[in-house]
């Protein structure tokens, strides 16, 4: 048999097998053993095993629990509520100001916590009832929701920027440095698209009624609140950007603040925290488990000579150097509908980086673009993980084809937010060069 | 009937206790790494353990972790299709993805235990100056496995017990 049909065949099956709901871990792992077994009999099998090692030797993977962690106790203590009570009153009286202020709370939260489902879900059972209640439309209202839950990506500190530091061995610092400006821009073009679009209909996202509006004195009272957890947040990226230590001391750091800020406000309870702890240890387990299978595919991927054939396939295709990278994000989009961003970066990255590098593209740049276009990927249907954390806590009016239809317009805007930094690279390095340089 | 019960308890129980006692291990990671940081940043003195330590934690951390994330069914997988199935065709389809789930399991025990096998016959210990033993470490994979297999296995018999009589085989568990 071709390289090509093998090919084919894999990942005919891939698709077939996700289709029947079994964990992606077992699908990619499975059909790795699978094929390796057919091309070289029982021996290809133990090429698996020196990469899964060497996956458990990566410390710096480590700081992926701390992160969820200080994230979860930081939610569990209470301040989205309070972050969002802020919002609401500086915000409330403009036309759509709740829908711009949502994605402002999301973006902060999912930062924290860094994987984009608890943003989703808290801001859901927060936001969700808030911004319906004042009759703002449930499309309008869900997708800002998902689409700001995802910003969590990109914004450092940010789970899949760690990931592809291993996969990609480059800087993590510099990846998260990187990802800070496009982050705050996708977060700038939701807030004026939701303004706009309220503007021009207000009766998707109408104000605050007058007697609902508080005085100044009021505002400035309910920001007392939030010092303590912006200075924890401020303080784990500022000490990952600015270098002053590595990444995993920069969650240690942050995992302890949350544990002060939280006792400070007297909301650390054991429960609180052995609950926290059970999470993170759930959501790594499934993350790193994910990347060891995603390492065996990839070992006898590679081994089938894989790199040679996407290689000259795509210099046979004639694209140029521009016509590869436009097919590489529509291939990351294509995945992403189906695949999570783990297992996405394990199975492409380490085919597309020397290409990338060879036409003397960033790859700090390349690993920015590859989260923009998995924030897609989280809010994609069929299989966008936001779709579903969210389907979970939205009342019983809103079905799935209505979350469909609310993140159109979102995946647009990440669309051209994509191009914006495919075109501007500056936007992603400037950063980074101007921190560790 | 009560045998397989008592058999999917005691699995589950194992899983979950294990990531349980497990997911506390952040918290010795928390505090290993707290002392290298001040050893390094305020006595300018670095521990020649905290970075070893750590990765071997952390290795033992989600491959003891995994089994548990198993039981709760969290492991992400596309379920868009399968949810529109009726409960009990939904569990014959996991009963037969289950084939997969195992294949890769008993692999990667067999694999991983041909490669922990020599360094536990000569109790090798790591090559750095802290010099740890590296062996337990190593078997660490194929158990971790292990438990991860026991919980599939686990999670096949009820889905199966469903599928066939319609019934669940545990009502305090489902």
């Amino acid at each position: 048999m071709s390289m090509g049909l093998i090919t084919v065949l894999m990942f005919a099956l891939l698709l077939l097998m996700l289709a029947t709901g079994l964990p992606v871990v077992f699908v990619i792992g499975s059909i790795g053993i699978i094929f390796s077994f057919f091309l070289w009999g029982a021996g290809g099998l133990s090429m698996m095993i020196y990469p899964t090692y060497g996956l458990m030797n990566v410390f710096i993977l480590s700081a992926i629990p701390l992160f969820i962690f200080m994230g979860l106790i930081l939610q569990k203590s209470g301040i989205a509520d309070e972050m969002f009570e802020a919002i609401y009153k500086w915000a409330g009286g403009l036309r759509g100001g709740l829908g711009a202020g949502t994605v402002i709370v999301c973006a902060i939260i999912a930062s924290m916590v860094g994987i984009s489902g608890a943003a989703t879900v808290t801001m859901g059972l927060i936001a969700l009832p808030a911004m319906l209640k004042r009759n703002y439309s449930k499309h309008l209202a869900t997708g800002t929701i998902q689409a700001g839950g995802a910003l969590g990506l990109l914004i450092p500190p940010s789970i899949p920027f760690l990931v592809y530091a291993f996969v990609a061995r480059e800087s993590a610092a510099k990846l998260f440095a990187s990802g800070l400006l496009p982050g705050l821009l996708l977060a700038s073009m939701y807030i004026i698209y939701i303004l706009v679009r309220a503007y021009l209909q207000p009766e998707l996202a109408p104000a605050l009624p007058v007697e609902e509006r508080v005085s100044l004195r009021e505002k400035f009272r309910c920001l007392g609140a939030l010092i303590l957890p912006a200075l924890i947040i401020f303080s784990v990226i500022g000490c990952v950007i600015f270098g002053i230590t590595t990444i995993i001391e920069a969650s240690v750091i942050g995992a302890i603040g949350a544990l002060i800020a939280a006792a400070t406000r007297r909301k650390l309870t054991w429960t609180m925290v052995r609950e926290s702890l059970h999470k993170s240890a759930s959501v790594t387990a499934m993350v790193m488990w994910i990347a060891l299978a995603a390492v065996c595919f990839g070992a006898i991927y590679t081994g089938l000579g894989a790199s040679d054939l996407v290689q000259s396939a795509l210099a046979s295709m004639g694209l140029g150097k521009w016509g590869v990278l436009i097919f590489m994000q529509l291939s990351f989009f294509f995945l992403g509908m189906f695949l999570d961003d783990t297992a996405i970066m394990f199975l492409t990255i380490p085919l597309y980086l020397p290409i990338v590098k060879a036409f003397g593209f960033d790859p700090i740049w390349f690993g920015t673009l590859f989260v923009i276009n998995m924030q897609m990927a989280f809010i994609t249907p069929p299989y966008g993980l936001n779709l579903f954390y969210m389907k979970g806590v939205v009342p019983p009016g809103i079905s799935m084809g209505d979350l469909y239809r609310s993140v159109i317009p979102f995946i647009v805007i990440q669309a051209i937010g994509l191009a914006i930094v495919m075109i501007f690279p500056e936007i992603a390095l400037w950063l980074p060069r101007v921190l560790f340089n | 009937m009560n045998g397989l019960r008592l058999l999917v308890r005691t699995i589950d129980s194992v899983s979950v206790n294990i990531g349980h006692l497990t997911s506390y291990t952040m918290l010795i990671l928390l505090v290993t790494s707290s002392i290298e940081i001040v050893c390094r940043y305020f006595f300018n003195n670095p521990t020649t353990w905290a970075y070893e330590f750590g990765q071997m934690t952390f290795g033992c951390y989600f491959l003891l972790a995994g089994a548990m994330t198993l039981k709760d069914r969290e492991h992400v997988g596309m379920d868009i299709f399968i949810e529109k199935l009726s409960p009990r065709n939904r569990a014959w389809v996991n009963s037969v993805t289950f084939g997969f789930t195992a294949l890769f399991c008993i692999i990667l025990i067999w694999k991983g235990w041909e490669f922990a096998a020599p360094s536990i016959q000569k109790l090798e210990h790591s090559t750095s100056v802290w010099g740890p033993p590296i062996y337990p470490y190593k078997f660490m994979l194929p158990f971790g496995c292990f438990l991860l297999f026991a919980q599939a296995f686990s999670n096949f018999i009820k889905d199966s017990y469903f599928a066939l009589s319609g019934k669940h085989l545990d009502h305090g568990e489902e």
